[in-house]
């Protein structure tokens, strides 16, 4: 039971927007999917949802191709960055047409996270802002109750506190009714605490596709006065330096080895920091 | 029939209706207007006041038209939204305009039907329709059952066509780029008015189509049926890949 994506690939004129792609999303799991702006990580999403057509591979749902397939598609939920709805429909509408293709899809829910985020229903849905049309696209992706929701750049535009609202709404619902759920999004800090696998992708290719903790374990930081951290690192795998004033801050790859030099500090990496040390390994090479 | 295509032919078939009952409704009113007011005008002298509504058929036709136009692409992106393949969202899109265009063609008949029995009565009010104008005559009195359905049957492959008629332009103008759609805006009306003059230019006379087609409402049907197929057909092939998203204002 999952979604299969094999040897995805998309060209648009003379780019490469995914390159021979192979994930697997399933086993009821929060997937985060992370890279850098143009990566190809909605042109993935697009493609799983059948909004765009791949130029080469296929993406399967439970077994079953997305092209063109109501019972595959049909389990699958996109909230994406942009409105789909009708310019003239308003909320409430909107939760009406969603309960009409989705059976499973929970109106009495979706009302009470409408009131909880003071999402006015009775509103046009194009004459949201740009905050309120995440947030009625969120409740929707809430609410559908598929095997496979996924978020694109899910709290577009939303202040700290309705982010908060959302992430913790996404782990009640999670706990409540298990899915395989898809995170994309640049706000790596905030979702780490939720994404149980990390899929990181640059220009079109998969470079990490493994468990979060396993990826954070891989490397550690180490900081201290750059002296002592450049012989520190002398023979390390080095993925990202960075100074400020006489201190230096490394991350590096593997586990640490033998006695610590006094003046240094050892801390695991966290999900952001090992992204961005990732990235700037690949801008390096 | 999946939950997918039942989903979005319930949807659009209703949203559909909607628009369509609001012409349907302006109709009756300037049908009513037109009664009432060819009803309390008298004639004046030797000067005999007639009047004659004959466009319904051509106005539902331009109706259908439009929304084909406006709804196609708003119902399609709803309908990728919710889960609903392109395929599905498509042909039920299409079988709503049919059944859109099987009710506006029977209310017509059925509206211009009773209101002929008024205007017989009245002698000074003449309500027709198309069919009864190319294949009936215009002046014939009421219509029998087989050419209510005849004349139904046409005007549903004509509200059809046209239906497939605004699919097709909206879908096309969805894959085109900027400066195509410029081009195409402009040749589409110089093709529709320039290809008659081109062929007579030629020396391709279209007479025998126009007479054929005048000849019997089947050939009219017909016609209508491979024009709204060929439509169809590029529409498909038009929508098959493309890119599904939000409009650029939204």
């Amino acid at each position: 039971m999952s979604i299969e994506i094999k040897d995805l690939t998309k060209v648009y004129g003379d780019t490469v927007a995914l390159d021979h792609v192979f994930l697997t999303f399933g086993g009821d799991q929060i997937y985060g999917l992370l890279g850098n702006n143009g990566a190809g990580k909605t042109t993935l999403l697009s493609i799983i949802a059948d909004r765009q057509s791949a130029t080469e591979g296929t993406v399967s749902v439970d077994g079953e191709p997305v092209r063109n397939n109501d019972s595959a598609l049909s389990r699958v939920f996109m909230v994406g960055e942009q409105n789909l709805f009708p310019d003239s429909m308003k909320v409430r509408k909107g939760f009406d047409t969603a309960q009409l293709f989705y059976p499973g899809f929970d109106r009495a829910y979706a009302e009470a996270a409408a009131q909880k985020f003071g999402l006015n229903t009775k509103k046009k849905i194009t004459s949201l802002s740009t905050g309120y049309a995440s947030i009625f696209r969120l409740i929707l992706g809430l609410s559908v109750n598929t095997p496979y929701v996924i978020f694109d750049e899910p709290v577009l535009g939303l202040d700290a506190q309705h982010r908060d609202m959302f992430y913790r709404m996404l782990m009640e619902r999670y706990g409540a009714h298990p899915a395989t759920v898809v995170l994309s999004t640049h706000l790596i800090a905030e979702v780490a605490g939720l994404i149980g696998h990390t899929v990181i992708i640059r220009a079109g290719r998969i470079i990490k596709d493994a468990p979060t903790e396993t990826l954070t374990a891989e490397a550690y930081s180490v900081s201290g006065p750059a002296g002592k951290v450049d012989e520190y690192l002398v023979g390390k795998n080095v993925l990202s330096v960075s100074t400020l004033g006489g201190l230096k801050t490394a991350s590096v790859q593997g586990q640490p080895e033998g006695g610590l030099p006094d003046g240094l500090e050892l801390s695991p990496l966290n999900l952001q920091d090992y992204f961005i040390s990732l990235m700037e390994e690949e801008d390096n090479q | 029939m999946n939950r997918g295509f039942r989903s979005a032919f319930r949807y659009q078939v209703t949203d559909l209706l909607k628009n369509a009952t609001i012409f349907f409704a302006v109709m009756v009113a300037i049908v009513a207007a037109l009664i009432i007011g060819a009803l309390s005008i008298r004639s004046s002298g030797n000067i005999e006041i007639h009047s004659s509504f004959n466009g319904l058929g051509l106005a539902s036709a331009i109706c259908q038209f439009v929304f084909g136009i406006s709804v196609s692409r708003s119902n399609l992106r709803l309908c990728t939204q919710l889960g609903v393949s392109r395929r599905s969202a498509f042909f039920s899109l299409l079988l709503s305009g049919l059944a859109v265009s099987v009710i506006l063609a029977v209310a017509g008949e059925a509206l211009i039907g009773s209101l002929q029995l008024i205007s017989f009565a009245h002698g000074r009010l003449t309500l027709s329709d198309l069919y009864q104008m190319i294949y009936a005559g215009a002046s014939s009195e009421a219509l029998s059952f087989t050419q209510h359905l005849n004349s139904v049957l046409m005007i549903t492959c004509l509200l059809l066509c046209c239906f497939s008629f605004g699919v097709f332009f909206t879908l096309l103008f969805w894959r085109l780029n900027k400066a195509l759609r410029i081009v195409v805006a402009i040749a589409i009306p110089l093709a529709i008015n320039g290809v008659p003059v081109l062929l007579y230019r030629l020396g391709i006379n279209l007479k025998p189509l126009f007479i054929w087609l005048s000849s019997s409402v089947y050939h009219l049907d017909l016609f209508f049926l491979l024009l709204t197929l060929v439509f169809i057909a590029i529409e498909w092939l038009l929508l098959r890949h493309t890119n599904i998203k939000a409009p650029a204002f939204a």
